[in-house]
């Protein structure tokens, strides 16, 4: 029987010879990942209810990314309980402060993704991970029966397939292209389904690109959003798979955009905004905040500075790529230009870490923008790309690049 | 246990009147004030009291334990908040929904409310006001207002059994103890 594939890869993670959309499985995940907001937690409950193994523990993959600045007792109380469960439980790999990172990020970093895989976590944006071909789902509290019984419950996705051709143009990055295409889809749509993303520009893009494409897809309310690699290794479509919808999209004309209050989904050209000041401005995020993310706002923070009254915020997804950026010389950009800047956490975008006050009105490249996302809920959060938010930073006012003045005084 | 779909004693089956939504409820401002979740309000009996009230302000006064939310498509959409599907379980109603955001079919699987999710046309045989009887196992709802009885698709076995047991958790916790 022809198949999608989130369909091959749920049969082949239940043991089953085909399934098909609507079918509910027990699947058994070949990566899980959680993180110190909800690991604790779910062990808490797990111990609680009678069940105080950790089934699989080596494939679990667990990151301290939300509140690896906490000072509170709460918290620190927390990591160390976590550590001291890690460690009794055998999972396979901890991230733990100073090795840390993101947890849709740090998988990455680390290779441990394979096309095929089944990856489940805790967490909404966990689809991001599909970027390698990977099927990854999260199901919130549902963890609890991976984390108790060593697989979980999935009802097979209807499939969206996206074709995607042409170029990007000079100035528009992965994050204009994901918003649109997110609010192409739509909610009604998006939901429920896989996002099949296909065709010769998801070969040319980057991982760094294509994981900003799934990223994106969570708001849809998707399942999963995969990308059709042509490597040996990848899974693909049959043929006469079954999609409900199949998009054509050459992305060759597509300009920047921003994504105004109250979602994501809700764009617009970005040059309907220009002028628009500001006071907060942040390039990170499990989303916004990779090495493509930080190569395209140093190139233009270069020989310039923040505006007076606006704080920069940079914060590199995972100490890995922090490292990296650091050897590029990246941080040094930053820094000089007066960017506050942090690592391997979520920061504003979990309303931590120089977050919104009343009345702050921030560009940035957090995940979502509704209302008290990045703290303040009298605070407004437009999302740009992250070449856009530095020249935004620099002008004091949403800004494209293009626009800035060359040799601004330094 | 065998059991009939009169048998009452078998939580898998529930009769009540039908109260009928349209399509596109959302979770937050729909089946459950944004408030609730803002002010991490998890007390069942408080959520109980503002169950559907961005729609029907009246609603929990007037729905009674045994009755059923009938709604449209895409029923409960938005973010993952579980205090929507907590309102809906505290009131001891049932949902039965032509479809359903995804985030909402696993939240009311954890907190476990009867449901059958995916019912295409389902507004056509049912209007409110109706006493309908519902047997979760087959999947037959039969409208006794109008004396006619369609079949949907019933929740595979498992998931049953997970909702008889009150949910995710509980299911677990029996798993437990079992043990």
């Amino acid at each position: 029987m022809s198949m999608t594939i989130a369909e091959k890869i749920l049969a082949r993670a239940s043991g089953i010879a085909s399934v098909r959309a609507g079918d509910f499985v027990w699947a058994v995940p070949d990566l899980v990942i959680a993180h110190d907001l909800n690991y604790p937690r779910y062990r808490k409950i797990m111990g609680d209810a009678g069940l105080p193994r950790l089934v699989n523990p080596g494939k679990f993959l667990v990151t301290i990314d939300h509140t690896t600045y906490a000072d509170d007792t709460g918290s620190l109380a927390q990591h160390r309980a976590m550590r001291e469960d890690v460690r009794a439980q055998g999972v396979g790999r901890f991230f733990d402060i100073g090795q840390h990172g993101i947890s849709h990020n740090v998988p990455l970093d680390e290779g441990l993704v394979k096309p095929g895989m089944l990856v489940i976590a805790s967490d909404t944006r966990a689809p991001a991970l599909g970027c390698t071909g990977a099927l990854a789902i999260a199901i919130g509290i549902g963890l609890l029966t991976v984390m108790s019984t060593g697989k979980g419950w999935f009802r097979v996705p209807e499939t969206v397939r996206v074709n995607l051709s042409g170029h990007l143009q000079p100035g528009v990055m992965s994050r204009d292209l994901a918003q649109w295409i997110a609010h192409r889809i739509g909610s009604e749509a998006g939901d429920y389904r896989s996002i099949e993303f296909a065709g010769p520009f998801v070969d040319l893009a980057s991982e760094d690109a294509r994981h900003t494409l799934c990223n994106a897809m969570v708001d849809s309310g998707c399942k999963a959003a995969v990308c059709e690699l042509s490597t040996a290794d990848a899974v693909r479509s049959d043929a006469d798979a079954r999609f409900v919808q199949t998009l054509d999209i050459d992305v060759s004309a597509l300009e920047p955009q921003i994504s105004v209050p109250p979602e994501p989904e809700n764009v617009r050209p970005l040059r309907e905004l220009i002028g628009t000041p500001i006071s907060h401005a942040f390039v990170g995020s499990c989303i916004g905040g990779k090495l493509e993310d930080l190569r395209a706002a140093a190139s233009v923070l270069r020989g310039r500075r923040v505006a007076p009254g606006v704080r920069l915020v940079v914060i590199p997804a995972t100490q890995a790529i922090h490292r990296q950026a650091l050897a590029e010389g990246l941080m040094a950009v930053f820094a000089e230009a007066g960017a506050a800047t942090a690592a391997g956490i979520c920061g504003p975008c979990y309303g931590t870490f120089a977050p919104l006050g009343d009345g702050d009105v921030s560009i940035g490249t957090p995940t979502r923008n509704d209302s008290g996302r990045m703290g303040s809920e009298q605070a407004t959060i437009y999302i740009a790309n992250a070449a856009v938010v530095a020249a935004s930073a620099v002008a004091g006012k949403i800004e494209s690049p293009r626009s800035l003045p060359r040799e601004e005084a330094r | 246990m065998t059991a009939t779909d009169k048998d009452h004693s078998d939580p898998r089956v529930q009769r009540g009147r039908a109260w009928v939504f349209g399509d596109n409820v959302p979770n937050d401002a729909g089946v459950m004030t944004i408030e609730a979740t803002r002010r991490s309000i998890y007390d069942p009996a408080e959520l109980a009291k503002h169950c559907m009230c961005g729609i029907d302000p009246a609603f929990p006064g007037r729905a009674k334990r045994g009755d059923f939310i009938v709604a449209g498509r895409n029923f409960g959409h938005g973010q993952l908040h579980v205090q929507g599907p907590m309102s809906i379980a505290a009131l001891g109603l049932g949902l039965l929904t032509e479809t359903m955001s995804r985030s909402f079919f696993r939240l009311c699987v954890s907190v476990g409310v009867p449901m059958l999710p995916f019912c295409a046309n389902l507004r056509d045989g049912i209007s409110s006001g109706d006493e309908i009887e519902v047997d979760f196992r087959s999947g037959q709802v039969r409208n006794l207002s109008r004396g006619d009885t369609v079949a949907f698709e019933p929740l595979p076995p498992f998931l049953q059994d997970i909702l008889a047991a009150g949910g995710e958790r509980a299911w677990l916790a029996r798993q437990g103890q079992s043990r």
